[in-house]
């Protein structure tokens, strides 16, 4: 709710107080999910503060939503999708990078698997991204991750599906496992 | 471990690696969003004035200018070679130019960000950026970040192949759609500035040129438009590229919506066209018609050939978009824009053509044509795959100007208004140069003829050779 209250010349808009504690209280919350989203600090700053500028302008509405946070968070995820930009030349989206060689047994394994996961996370479609960023990340059940996205829950469970294994095959490729033994 | 499991701790490690930063998040945002309420009452007062540019070019107001310096204290560009010095012979080997040329530290870790040597380097507009050449992967990266920003907050934007004619050293680099960098080598002393394209009703294009003073090989232009063009006597322009959003369109992001088919797809894709054009060329999207004209499945063969291989893969999907916008003057634009979506949810984009004027009298008459290669990719093949779209007539038939050497096909008949064809022995610059598509009616009497390619497909708005 707007509630505009002159005070002598001062005059206090206690909607644009909202956002400013949501701001302050959210932003790294929205960073780190950016961050996931993007792979890159500016890059994830920069999402959300183009996500924050759109939820501004909405602002008087979102602030009686349920959860401010869930809709700005499912703003950011879409801004992050909207995926296949332009392009002048065909452009491929979807591979998964090469992973990094390996001896068995290294002491950073742990970490380094990690990381190619993180990786190959990044090299997802950006919609499917988005899905296992959503579920995985910030624990949204399929029908919330549905909901942020705008789309079916069958899309998610199937999008989410095709991500695992896509991270399935880089791990195998990482390990060198036969395929199968992840679940 | 599950790879759910797995998955949430690499997440959460990743994650886990950002620190909170020590700024203050609700400043950095209303700083955010007063220029963007600045710049959408700026442009909403010049949006009349918008409408009447497209159809007669406005005078440029371009002015020879330092370094912007309106975000943040830039200093002079440090002292520079002789316009004679063999460094500047080619941009790989520039000094670094722009208002922060002179802070070594800052150059020095935006070259290791782009990998490369940093030609330029200044706050423009709203954004701090930098342009890096790569010469051993012969690459040009743009790097960008707000105006003001550390080098950890700026980040790799673009990263295109520099052109073979990177010898001809000309480069541009538009900030907000506001501002416009020209780089050159110092022995030039002049470019010449076209702001906007006039578009004719005929799907003509013409431009007015106006002269720019250069110092040091460089200038900032004020620019109303996205399709700004630059030339320079003696050299190809060898590289654009352009950084952020113009004013008033931050909320305009044409994008291709991967997941969409039948109806959805139309849909997306008519606003990808207007949201497009408008952002081009700054015609509010309100003022756009556009129109599907084509929107729904293609040949998967000739979509291959055309340059999407995953077009043939089991279970995909190819579908081309064909429209038409309109703006406010009656000048007609075509989009042409083929995707191929995977059962798996990847996929190919392919633009055939943004907002491409064409004669706004014959626009709906016109067929497009889709063609390729029918040999491996980046080589000749012994003929082209072609399938034509047309909505006038019964049957088409692809004529050359010398049947001889390149020889026409049958008369095809329009089946859901589209027909198909190879041509055996025509290689693909032979078809877009020599032939035309020729629209018959149920007679056999000749409706219209066409080229099969527009003659400004690369570059809608530049002046129609």
């Amino acid at each position: 709710m707007s509630i505009a209250l002159a005070v002598g010349r001062v005059v206090v808009d206690s909607t644009e107080e909202d956002f400013a504690r949501f701001v302050r209280a959210r932003w790294h919350q929205l960073v780190r999910t950016a961050y996931l989203l993007t792979g890159d600090r500016g890059r994830a700053e920069d999402l959300v503060q183009t996500t924050l500028v759109k939820v501004h302008r909405r602002w008087s509405h979102i602030a009686s939503v349920e959860s401010p946070y869930a809709y700005t968070r499912a703003a950011l995820a879409n801004e992050s999708a909207s995926w296949w930009r332009r392009r002048r030349v065909a452009e491929t989206l979807g591979e998964v990078p090469v992973h990094a060689d390996r001896a068995s047994g290294d002491a950073y394994a742990a970490y380094d698997t990690r990381d190619e996961i993180a990786q190959a996370v990044l090299a997802l479609p950006p919609r499917m991204r988005a899905v296992v960023v959503l579920r995985y990340f910030d624990d949204l059940s399929e029908a919330d991750t549905a909901a942020a996205l705008g789309m079916s829950v069958g899309s998610v469970k199937s999008q989410a599906s095709r991500g695992l294994e896509r991270l399935r095959s880089v791990l195998r490729d990482t390990s060198g496992a036969p395929e199968g033994s992840r679940s | 471990m599950s790879i759910e499991s797995e998955l949430r701790e690499a997440l959460a490690a990743r994650a886990d690696e950002l620190f909170p930063g020590h700024e203050d998040a609700y400043a950095r945002v209303t700083g955010a969003v007063r220029t963007s309420q600045r710049r959408r009452r700026a442009a909403a007062a010049a949006a009349v004035a918008t409408v009447a540019a497209v159809a007669v070019a406005v005078p440029l107001t371009a002015h020879v200018s330092g370094p912007d310096r309106t975000t943040t204290p830039a200093t002079r560009t440090s002292s520079l070679p002789a316009p004679a010095d063999p460094r500047w012979a080619s941009m790989s080997t520039w000094p670094v130019r722009g208002g922060l040329a002179n802070d070594a530290g800052l150059v020095k870790a935006v070259g290791e960000l782009g990998t490369g040597r940093v030609v330029f380097i200044d706050d423009v507009a709203s954004k701090r950026v930098a342009i890096v050449v790569d010469a051993a992967q012969n690459q040009i990266a743009v790097i960008d970040g707000e105006a003001g920003a550390p080098a950890a907050r700026l980040g790799v934007t673009t990263r295109g192949e520099a052109a073979p004619t990177v010898e001809g050293n000309v480069l541009t680099l538009t900030v907000d759609g506001s501002r416009t960098v020209i780089l050159t080598s110092p022995d030039v002393r002049s470019a010449e500035v076209s702001d906007r394209p006039e578009i004719h009703v005929d799907g003509t294009v013409s431009r007015q040129w106006q002269t720019v003073r250069l110092a040091n090989g460089m200038a900032q232009v004020t620019v109303g438009s996205n399709v700004l063009r630059v030339r320079v006597s003696g050299s190809d322009q060898s590289a654009m590229f352009g950084v952020g959003q113009a004013p008033g369109t931050e909320d305009l992001m044409p994008t291709v919506c991967g997941d969409c088919r039948g109806e959805a797809f139309q849909s997306a894709m008519v606003s990808f066209a207007r949201d497009s054009i408008s952002l081009q060329l700054g015609v509010p999207r309100e003022e756009i018609q556009t129109d599907a004209v084509y929107a729904g499945p293609v040949d998967p063969a000739v979509a291959e050939a055309a340059g999407l291989p995953e077009a043939n893969r089991a279970g995909a999907e190819t579908l081309l978009f064909v429209g038409h916008s309109t703006l406010p003057g009656g000048q007609v634009l075509q989009t042409g824009q083929l995707t191929v979506h995977g059962k798996d949810g990847t996929g190919q984009s392919m633009g055939l053509g943004d907002g491409v004027p064409i004669d706004a009298r014959t626009a709906f008459d016109r067929p497009f044509v889709l063609a390729g290669n029918d040999g491996p990719a980046g080589k000749s093949g012994n003929g082209v795959r072609v399938q034509v779209f047309a909505h006038t007539g019964t049957s088409v038939q692809l004529v050359s100007t010398s049947p001889t050497i390149w020889p026409g096909s049958a008369v095809l008949p329009l089946r859901a208004a589209t027909a198909r064809v190879d041509l055996s022995g025509v290689t693909l610059p032979d078809f877009t140069k020599h032939y035309e598509v020729v629209v018959r009616d149920a007679t056999g009497g000749e409706l219209g003829r066409y080229p099969v390619e527009l003659p400004n497909t690369g570059d809608p708005f530049a002046e129609t050779p």
